[in-house]
Order: structure tokens, then sequence, then C-alpha cells
């Protein structure tokens, strides 16, 4: 496909990365020309200087002959008008990032009548990410499949469970409807097969429907406990949103913003929410707060350093969770090695939506590829294909096809129902399925599974 | 300041007292009152049409209207609207003094209802009804009664409105001034003429319901029975005329939102929760207090309840009308009143007093900073309304109570200056600045307040003003002519 991004900052750079390795024709759209010619070293784009609002800069970037644009720019009202601008010119589709918060309660007005198709705030999707975190406080990581009836959940088995020393065979005994698709041991990430046995730190990802993962909920580490105190180091709009999601439960949250009239707004926005004004790095600041009765902490900074630092102090004050958001996506595999327990990259997780949304756009590909989320860290990515067309790998065992090393079927789902495949499954014309893979180059199915 | 256009308003505002007045001299001619009467309505209103006339004569070029010129201007009215109210009372010979006279129809226009008339039922029934109709004008303030009849008013009438209207905040409730005015004006009637018909229905004659609606919808308190409400000792009327009272002393844009609404959603207002919280609270513990008395005269504790809520309603909406004498009751429940005085109803009302808004504003600010002392770093922005408070209208609330207390303090000491107790001085000056009436001691519900020396007198008409008009407008006044002129 032809896809035209406007801006190539944080946000617009990972679209880049990711549709260029996708195999589209990138144009990118960007005032400053050094930022152009640094992309332009590492990946084969075309590029424009201008502003992506003019009429003129649009169309040298033949955003009229474009199936996708994209403008993810750090201004609202500039992305907004240059997708409408783009529509106009003749984009197939427009996808527009849109954080503002008086903006967010309309995204539908937004999309409806301004012919936008789809709108990015990562922001929002960050707390919505922490908000379902916070409830469920014994996962690790949450992804929802199929309309939220299969749930992808991570977490670590407790202490004593009688995971631990089993093999996966064994686990498919007990639990005929779950499967564990990933585990991650000491930062190595394994698809495992039936012969892999588990172990007491491991965090292992299962997959299933969603009122059978409640049966395996209690096998993980800290599933009693019902998390209370949360602490936010950051008055953002990532804690604005979550503090909207959040602050009429029975959460007893604090956060702390270093800002006073920010930390005076959100105070009086939510009177429930307990606001401190002061520096979150300043450990005396911290200590007051008496970080060793807390539940949960997220550090949601605009500063990755900051972050990092304090999920690490607060690792150390013993707090049960901590949850860091890093903005640099190159810094992940550094900050994993630390030992930091959960990141949240605000970016990758609004390309990973937009990205699920173009690739259902894309109907050049074989298979047409429905959606495609990252998982642990972004180590493990997840594949969904709905098989359309006719081809070779219908009507063959599972166990006779060959799969791309550390890749695995999770689930086929088949007229309203969900199988998880044993090595004597085929697959019909018509399913869905969803492919585990360690392989981050690989996203056609052909090419992760062959005769 | 624009003087001139100052006085070109003043005139325009006075023509229409002029028209005010015709009214009670009907009411003398239906009553067939006789020549004093019509003569001394009919020449007060023919000297403010005069009056009027000359001062608009000439429409000033510069028609500019400043905050400070507002002020000024409504300061102005309401002196000027007083003095030349009184006329009737003194050409009548029904009260002879200018103090006592010009201390009556003040008492009227600030809704206040302190008389100094020893026996209201020995007057005309036109001066009646005009004591009843000040309050009526008053209650709303004169000066949006002229904003909603007079056409040609400019934008730059949103100075003298606001000066004016009673509370922190000034609401708008529609595009143009005018239409505010009139809107306001038009629920105010509305409400008066309701509950002039509940009354009828409730057995009064047509002339008592209409003085006593009037009363009531100013938050007023004159009467025209010796014994206020007393003389019909009628429990219904009581109620009913407690509840009229409690809906006057609420904030008129909630009613505004109301009819928006067409009654649809009821409109949330911190402030009239707060209002009928204090009104449930106070009513409850001084009918507790009261009930041994009431017992030992024989009553029960639905007559105790009575007279708490009807005192409780007639007080804290600074109306002051009386069944029953208070003065008797324990030390208790006389300084509940007297807090409740001071409290006032809400503001945008008709009611007078500090109003909910602030003091509860106050309180909250207050808890807030206690809470702050155990927290120093914790973040706690004042919530008023469902929405933070911005510090500097907190400041200025503030502000007005130290003006409040300074103001109470100075009048406190002039009228201690007579032949009065603590009580009876500190009730006196409560009942006037927040527009209540009835005081303490012999300036009671059944007293008056014609023992009082006329120093004592021009004070407390001072006070009234100063406290229906929220004191900015008489300081500007009395400031005026010391203020330096500026090169602007």
């Amino acid at each position: 496909m032809k896809v035209v991004v406007g801006g190539a900052g944080k946000l617009g750079s990972s679209f880049i990365h990711e549709l260029y390795h996708e195999g589209h024709k990138v144009t990118v759209i960007d005032t400053i020309e050094a930022t152009l010619d640094k992309i332009q070293n590492q990946e084969d784009v075309q590029t424009v200087v201008g502003s992506i609002t003019s009429i003129d800069i649009q169309q040298e970037a033949e955003v009229q002959n474009s199936d996708i644009f994209i403008a993810a720019t750090n201004s609202d009202e500039v992305n907004v008008t240059a997708a409408i601008i783009a529509k106009k010119l003749g984009a197939k589709h427009t996808l527009a990032r849109m954080r503002d918060i008086e903006y967010s309660s309309y995204t539908g007005f937004v999309r409806d009548s301004l012919g936008i198709s789809y709108l990015m705030n990562p922001e929002y999707d960050v707390a919505r990410h922490l908000a379902e975190m916070l409830e469920y406080p014994a996962v690790y990581g949450l992804e929802r499949f199929l309309s939220g009836n299969i749930t992808m959940m991570e977490g670590v088995p407790r202490q004593g469970s009688h995971l631990i020393g089993m093999n996966l065979r064994s686990f498919r005994r007990h639990y005929p409807s779950l499967i564990i698709t990933a585990v991650d041991r000491h930062n190595d990430v394994f698809i495992p097969g039936g012969d892999f046995i588990l172990q007491g730190q491991d965090r292992i990802m299962v997959t299933g429907l969603s009122q059978d993962l409640r049966d395996l909920y209690g096998e993980f580490a800290n599933y009693r406990t019902r998390l209370e105190d949360v602490l936010i180091i950051g008055g953002g709009r990532i804690a604005h949103y979550l503090l909207g999601r959040i602050h009429r439960s029975h959460f007893k949250i604090t956060l702390v913003e270093r800002n006073e009239s920010r930390a005076m707004t959100l105070a009086a926005e939510f009177p429930e929410v307990r606001v401190i004004i002061g520096d979150g790095t300043d450990l005396t600041v911290l200590d007051e707060l008496q970080l060793e009765k807390l539940d949960i902490m997220f550090a949601l900074t605009g500063m990755d350093e900051q972050n990092v630092m304090l999920s690490l102090y607060a690792d150390s004050k013993g707090v049960p969770r901590t949850v860091c958001k890093v903005n640099r996506t190159n810094m992940l595999p550094l900050l994993s090695s630390l030992g930091l327990q959960t990141i949240i990259t605000p970016h990758s997780l609004a390309a990973v939506g937009a990205m699920r949304y173009i690739r259902s756009r894309d109907s050049a590909q074989a298979f047409a590829m429905d959606a495609h989320y990252r998982l642990m860290n972004d180590r493990v990515n997840v594949l969904e294909y709905k098989l359309l067309k006719e081809s070779n790998l219908l009507g063959i065992p599972i166990k006779d096809l060959t799969l791309h090393p550390e890749t695995l079927v999770a689930f086929i789902y088949r007229k309203g129902k969900i199988i998880f495949p044993q090595g004597s499954d085929t697959f019909h014309k018509g399913d869905r399925i969803a492919l585990v893979t360690k392989s981050t180059q690989h996203t056609d199915l052909e090419e992760l599974i062959w005769t | 300041m624009n003087l001139k256009m100052i006085a070109y308003s003043l005139g325009k505002i006075l023509q229409i007292e002029a028209a005010l007045l015709a009214v009670p001299l009907c009411v003398g001619l239906i009553y067939h009152e006789g020549q004093t009467i019509y003569l001394a309505y009919l020449g007060a209103s023919c000297l403010a049409f005069l009056i009027g006339s000359l001062l608009k004569a000439r429409k000033p070029k510069d028609t500019n209207i400043y905050t400070k010129d507002g002020l000024v201007i409504v300061a102005l009215v309401w002196l000027v609207y007083s003095v030349i109210g009184c006329l009737p009372l003194i050409i009548t010979g029904e009260v002879p003094q200018f103090v006592d006279a010009f201390f009556e129809i003040i008492s009227g226009f600030t809704t206040t209802g302190a008389s100094i008339i020893p026996n209201v039922e020995a007057l005309s029934q036109a001066s009646l009804f005009w004591r009843s109709f000040t309050h009526l004008i008053g209650g709303m303030g004169v000066i949006l009664f002229a904003l909603a009849v007079m056409p040609g008013l400019g934008a730059e009438t949103i100075h003298i409105m606001k000066a004016e209207a009673t509370g922190p905040n000034f609401g708008k409730v529609s595009h143009t001034i005018q239409d505010t005015a009139r809107r306001l004006y038009l629920i105010y009637l509305s409400m008066t003429a309701i509950l002039t018909l509940v009354l009828l229905l409730c057995g009064m004659n047509l002339f008592d319901a209409m003085i006593h609606a009037f009363s009531a919808a100013g938050t007023g308190g004159f009467s025209n029975y010796k014994n206020s409400v007393g003389h019909f000792n009628s429990p219904l009327i009581e109620v009913v005329l407690g509840f009229g009272v409690l809906a006057f002393g609420v904030n008129f844009n909630v009613y505004h939102y109301l009819l928006l609404s067409k009654f649809r959603s009821r409109p949330k207002s911190e402030e009239v929760n707060w209002y009928l919280s204090i009104v449930g609270i106070a009513t409850l513990l001084i009918s507790l207090n009261i009930l041994p008395q009431v017992l030992a005269q024989g009553g029960n504790y639905w007559a105790s309840l009575r007279h708490s809520f009807f005192y409780t309603t007639s007080i804290m909406t600074t109306t002051g009308f009386v069944t029953v004498d208070y003065t008797l009751w324990p030390v208790f429940s006389r300084t509940m009143l007297l807090a409740v005085m001071c409290i006032g109803g809400c503001a945008g009302s008709t009611a007078g007093g500090l109003k909910v808004s602030r003091v509860a504003m106050m309180t909250k600010s207050a808890i807030l900073g206690i809470r702050g002392s155990q927290e120093p770093r914790r973040a706690l922005p004042l919530r008023f309304e469902y929405k933070a408070v911005r510090p500097e209208k907190l400041r200025k609330v503030f502000q007005f109570l130290v003006i409040y207390i300074l103001f109470f303090a100075l009048c406190m000491f002039v009228v201690s200056l007579d032949q009065v107790t603590f009580e009876e001085a500190f009730g006196s000056v409560a009942a006037s600045i927040n527009c209540i009436g009835p005081g303490m001691g012999r300036m009671g519900p059944f007293g008056n307040y014609a023992i009082l020396t006329p120093l004592s007198k021009y004070t407390l008409c001072f006070a009234m003003i100063a406290g229906r008009l929220e004191f900015y407008p008489l300081l500007m006044l009395l400031g005026a002519p010391f203020s330096k002129k500026r090169a602007v």
C-alpha cells in the first residue's frame, strides 16, 4: 500500500519503521530536514520537507493517490486539519493523533463528521491499559482478542503452585481449554513445546477463553491481593485519563505532581484523590509517602530516566508492583535487563492499535492479517489471520506442517467456536487463526507456516 | 467619574419611582382615604418626576459608565429613592419626623422590615401598601426593576447591575442585561403572585395577602398588623409563609435553570444544599431548646417545631415576620437566631446577610486549612458548586468578611452610645446590616426602633443600605468627594 506519514516524531517514526518493514511504500513529511535525513539513513522511504497542512506539500507527497494518510505531529489541530485535507485530496483512509483531553470525549463526533477514519490517542490507550492492570493485579499483561472472548494474560505462578515442575503436556490435561503460548525465563522468551517444564520464576503467557482463565488465576502469585494503595507520580495526560477511569472505585490514590497549578487542577477535578505537590524524584517526598505501604506505583513523569529510577527505587523499598512509562523504544532491551516489572511505551501501544487498523485495510496480502499484538515487552508477536482464500495449508494436520522456529498456533476460531489446536487439527477456509511467534521480521502467514 | 452620566441615569431611574408612587395613590383612592393621602402620594410622585426630568434633561455626549460610576449610581439611587419615598409619610403626618420616615422607608427598600412606628394598624391603607410595596421593589433591586422596564440602556449598565446584585457571583442568565432583568423579574413576580393566591386560599383577605406576599417576596417583613403574622394565629399561614420566604431565599438563577429545563432536571446547587441544611439543623436545635418552655405553656412538640421553623426561616431569609416573642426564648435559641441572621440567604436571592455561598466557601476553606496543616505538601484546592474556586475569588470573599466585621463594629460603637444593653446593640446592628428587622431586647419582635436617638437611627439606616448593597457602593459614594482627580 501507499502510505504517507506526516510528522516524524516518536509516534511517526514507529509507524515508519513498522510500515517499511511490512513492505509498504512510505512517504514521510516533516518540517525538519535533519529528521528526514536521519530516517532516510535507516529506512528506504521517500521524504518531503514541509508542513503537512499545506496542500502543495500534500500533493507533492502524492497524498491524492495514497491508501493511507497518517497525521502524527505533536499538535492535535494540525493533525486534524491535515487529515481533513488529505481526505478531500483523495486519501482512502486517514489516521490522526488526537490526544487533547478537551477533544477526547468527542472522538465519535470527530471521526464521523470530519471523516477521519482512526484517531490515535497514545495516552488514552496507556490509561486504559493501566486501569485493566489495576483490575487484574496478579497479571502482568493482558490482551483481548475477538471482541474480548479470548484473553492472553501474563503472570508468575505463585509459590507452591502445582504449575511449577509441570510439563506442558500435563498442563494441557489439567486445563484442556487453556494454552501456554510463551514463557519468559530470566529475560529469555520461549515459545514452549510439549516437553517444556515450568519453573518457579517463569512469567507465563496463557491464552484461553476469558471465563476459563479465571480457574488459573488462583495459581498466580499475588492473586489474592486486592490493590488498594495506588501511587501515581506525574500528573500528565496519562494520569488524567487514568484518574478519570479509577477515581470512583475503591482505590486509595495518591498522585505526586511537581507543577502546582497542574496539581491544583487535578485535585479540583478529582477530589477523592490525594494530590501532593512535590518532585516525585525527591526522595524526601517519596519517603514521606510511606512507600512500604503501597500496593502499586505508576511512574508516569515526562522523563524516561526519572521513571526508570523511580521504579528501581520503589522496587528496592519493597513496593509489590511498579509500572514504568518509557517513551524511547530503543531503551527497551536495556530496561528489561534491569529487572523492571512492567514497562509501558505509549507510542508503541498507539502504533500497535493503529497498525492493527492499517493491516486490516490491506487486502494485497494473500491472507488478510486482522490484528497484530505485541506482548512481553514487545518480544512476542501475536498475529491474527483470516483464511479467506484457497491455499495448500488448508486441510493438512498441523503436525505435518512446518512452522517457523519458535512459532505456535494459539487458537483457531471457527463458526463461533474456539479450538485450541492439537497436532491432528487442520485449517479450514474461513477460519480465523492466531499465531504466536518470536520472529519480528515475518508477518506474512506463508513465511511462518509452510508445507 | 462621568458625573453627567451619573446624573442622567439617576434622573431616568427617578422617573420610575414617580410611577411606583402612583400605585399607593390608587390604593388610597380605592379605600377613599381622603385628600391628605392623595396629595401626599401625588406630590411625591410629581416631585420625583420633576427632579428626574431635570436631571435627564440633557443627554451627555459621553455615555460611558465604568465600575466606579456604577457603584456610585446605585448608592445614590437607593438614597434618593428613600428620601423621596419617605415624603408621603411625613406629609400625611403619620410619621412626622424625617429621621423616622427615612428609617421606615429605607427599611422598606432594603427589605429589612425594621419599624419605628409604634402602632402600624393606625396607618392608612395607602401607606401600609407603600411600605410593603417598597419591599417588593427593593427585594429584587430597584435598579434591576429600572433595567427591566426602561428601554434603551446600553451594555455599560452591566456595572450598575453588578453593583446591586448580591453575593460573590454575578449570574447573567441571558444574552442582554435587559432580558436578564426581565426574566428575573418575571420569575420573581410570578412567585409573588402564586404566594398571594395561596395566602388568599388560606383565608386572608386580598389586601392582607398582598401585603404579606410582598413582604415575603422581598424577604422584608413589614406587616399591616401590630402582631405581624401572629395576628392570624394560624399554623397554616405560618407554614405557608415559612416555605414562601424559604423559596425567596434561594438564588433566582436556580429557578431560571429550572424554567429553562422545563422542570425536567433538578439543578445541582451546592449553595442550596447548604442553605436547606442550615435551616434544617437550626430548626431542629431550636425546637428542642424551646420545647420545655412550650410544654410549660401547654403546647406540644409540634407547637415548638412550628415556632422554631417559622422563626428560623423568617430570620435566616432575613425577612423578620414575627409570631411569638422570641426574646423570651432561652439564650441558646437567641444565639442561634443571631447566627442565622448573619448567614442570611443564598446569593442572588432577595435575602440579605453574608450569604450562604460565602459562609460555605469560608467554612470549606477553613477545613482545608486544617487538613493542609497535617499534610503541607498536599494540593487542596477549594471546590464549590462542583468546581474549583479561583484564589482571587476566595480572597474577595474573605475581604468581604473583613469589611462586614469592620462595618458591624463601627455601627455597634455608635449604637452603644445609646441607652441600650449589649444584646440590644448587637441585635439591632445585626438586624439592620443583614436586613432582617426585629432585633433583640426592646427592639425585638414586639418592640420597635422608636426608642433610639436620631444618631442611632441614622447609623442603622446607613447599616441597612450598606448591608443591602454589600458595602462597596456606599463606600464608593462616601469616598467619591475625597478621591483625587486623576488625569485620565
